[in-house]
């Protein structure tokens, strides 16, 4: 009862704050981004595959929306309002060189020469062969893999999030896991086991 | 809203990636704190900011801390700070030690995980029953909030469902919105019941006829009675928000964090708790809480406007509350 009804009251107090916070309470806007910070640095850093770069847009991304509040109108979900402006951040971000230059480091493994500790870390998001298989993808498709596996965002949620009909995303989304399917197979790599990983990969 | 189903569907994909689980967690509260602060002070040269005025003053924290109160009885160390008695001399009400949020168990973590996936399963209005396989024998509920937007609609759902109405006007406030959640069954009472015995053998047919690897089995429930019934009112730049907690017979405990005080006053011939709840010098929020014997019920008033309420209007807003709800 104690955990229902606490969950119950924190939806209400998440409405709440960003009322309050758009009716000019600016300081409870750390408790809306104590709420959403963890899950926006993740897709962020499997966005942008680098992490100290997440962490610097999470900021940004807070920031942005912010400056947005104002605007907001609760027919969507806070969270998939955030998460748009996130997602547009990231694909800014994606765009600039040097970040391609990551993307490539990362997900295309024969060019690495020399990693550091931290994008070996950044490595260690996927395994090789996923690695791969993502860097095939285009960032929009990535962007969609990301937020429905990783996030578990409902097909609702990420046509708020991308600006696109949920049932165009759910068959384009189908195509995605044919296709990172096919490489997986034709690398013939198996599953991560769990000492494989420098993270716990069990969902 | 579609139904998701991650359990299966992309473990070729999970099991090849780090879960975010397992991911380290960042904190960059102050930092964005410090930069729309000052952003906000620049940013309010020759046009009417929303962001104006409160930036430095004391104001109402409405966070996921707002509310600690426990509808059912459990084994608390409770310090008997305040106490709210019924006619009957029985405790109703009363004023406990902080529960510390027991956050890192890996019990509670799974069950946070299985309460976030049901809440993403629910669409909103809608209750959702879930069974655990492998944990207790019991089906768990959650909900997903439907704000109304009407009073008219407000009053419709309130009536549907058996609920007491909030008034549309308070004190010179209007009615901007309101909720209606359902009750959730949770007592042993309720576990009783032929319908809570439905839902959990339904759930557990699920689990027994795919469960395959599977262990959290969702269903939606239809509902008609109510639960907690909250309202939120405007005048002018003030805003606040009165919360109605129907109890059933049971107790509210509330979770004071140490240091933290609480008065009673009698308002109106009626025992109110008042309560200016710290987090830091910079966030705060009061509020006045009180019990209706009549109606076996535990009203909650704060306010969330752009203009907050002193400690004295508060309190002569709740004396209205009471009058009205009477």
């Amino acid at each position: 009862m104690l955990t229902s009804l606490h969950n119950q009251l924190e939806a209400t107090e998440l409405e709440r704050l960003v009322t309050a916070v758009q009716a000019g309470q600016t300081e409870l806007y750390a408790a809306v981004v104590q709420a959403f910070q963890q899950p926006l640095y993740h897709y962020c850093w499997r966005m942008l595959a680098n992490r100290q770069d997440a962490e610097d847009a999470v900021q940004d991304i807070f920031v942005k929306a912010y400056e947005a509040i104002a605007g907001y109108a609760p027919k969507v979900h806070f969270s998939a309002w955030l998460y748009r402006i996130a997602y547009h951040h990231c694909l800014n971000m994606l765009r600039r060189q040097r970040l391609q230059r990551q993307w490539l480091r990362l997900f295309r493994p024969n060019e690495i020469t020399a990693a550091s500790a931290e994008e070996e870390l950044d490595n260690r998001l996927y395994t090789p062969a996923l690695a791969a298989a993502l860097a095939n993808l285009s960032l929009e498709e990535r962007n969609l893999l990301i937020l429905r596996v990783f996030e578990e965002k409902s097909y609702a949620e990420l046509g708020v999030i991308m600006g696109k009909n949920p049932d165009a995303l759910k068959k384009r989304m189908s195509r995605i896991k044919q296709k990172i399917k096919q490489q997986l197979q034709n690398k013939g790599e198996e599953a991560w086991s769990e000492s494989a990983s420098i993270m716990n990969t069990t969902i | 809203m579609e139904r998701i189903r991650f359990d299966h569907e992309y473990d070729d994909i999970t099991s090849r990636a780090a879960a975010n689980g397992g991911l380290p967690a960042i904190d960059v509260t102050e930092a964005v704190m410090e930069r729309i602060s000052g952003g906000a002070a620049a940013g309010r040269k020759g046009r009417r900011s929303f962001m104006r005025p409160a930036m430095k003053r004391t104001t109402a924290f409405s966070g996921a801390l707002m509310l600690l109160l426990v509808l059912s009885v459990s084994a608390y160390a409770a310090s008997q700070y305040i106490e709210i008695r019924n006619s009957a001399g029985e405790i109703k009400v009363q004023t406990i030690d902080a529960i510390t949020p027991q956050t890192d168990s890996a019990d509670n973590k799974a069950y946070q995980n299985y309460l976030n996936k049901a809440q993403k399963f629910a669409k909103p209005g809608e209750l959702v029953a879930f069974y655990v396989l492998g944990k207790e024998d019991e089906a768990l509920y959650t909900y997903k909030e439907k704000p109304l937007g009407t009073y008219a609609a407000f009053k419709q759902e309130a009536n549907r469902t058996g609920a007491q109405l909030l008034p549309q006007k308070l004190s010179g406030y209007s009615f901007v919105s309101g909720k209606v959640a359902p009750y959730m069954p949770s007592t042993d009472a309720d576990k009783q019941t032929a319908a809570y015995k439905q839902v959990l053998s339904e759930l557990k047919a699920q689990a027994a006829a795919g469960a395959d690897g599977k262990k959290l089995f969702m269903k939606a429930v239809p509902w008609n009675k109510s639960g907690v019934l909250s309202a939120v009112y405007t005048k002018g730049d003030y805003k606040s928000e009165l919360t109605k907690n129907p109890l059933d017979g049971g107790n509210v405990y509330i979770s004071l964090p140490s240091g933290q005080n609480a008065e009673k006053i009698k308002v109106e011939g009626i025992e109110v708790i008042y309560n200016k709840r710290t987090i830091s010098e910079k966030y705060n929020y009061h509020y006045a809480q009180w019990y209706d014997e009549k109606q076996d019920a535990f009203y909650l008033l704060t306010d969330l406007g752009n203009k907050r309420l002193t400690k004295a209007e508060l309190l002569a807003l709740a004396g209205e509350s009471i009058k009205v709800l009477k």
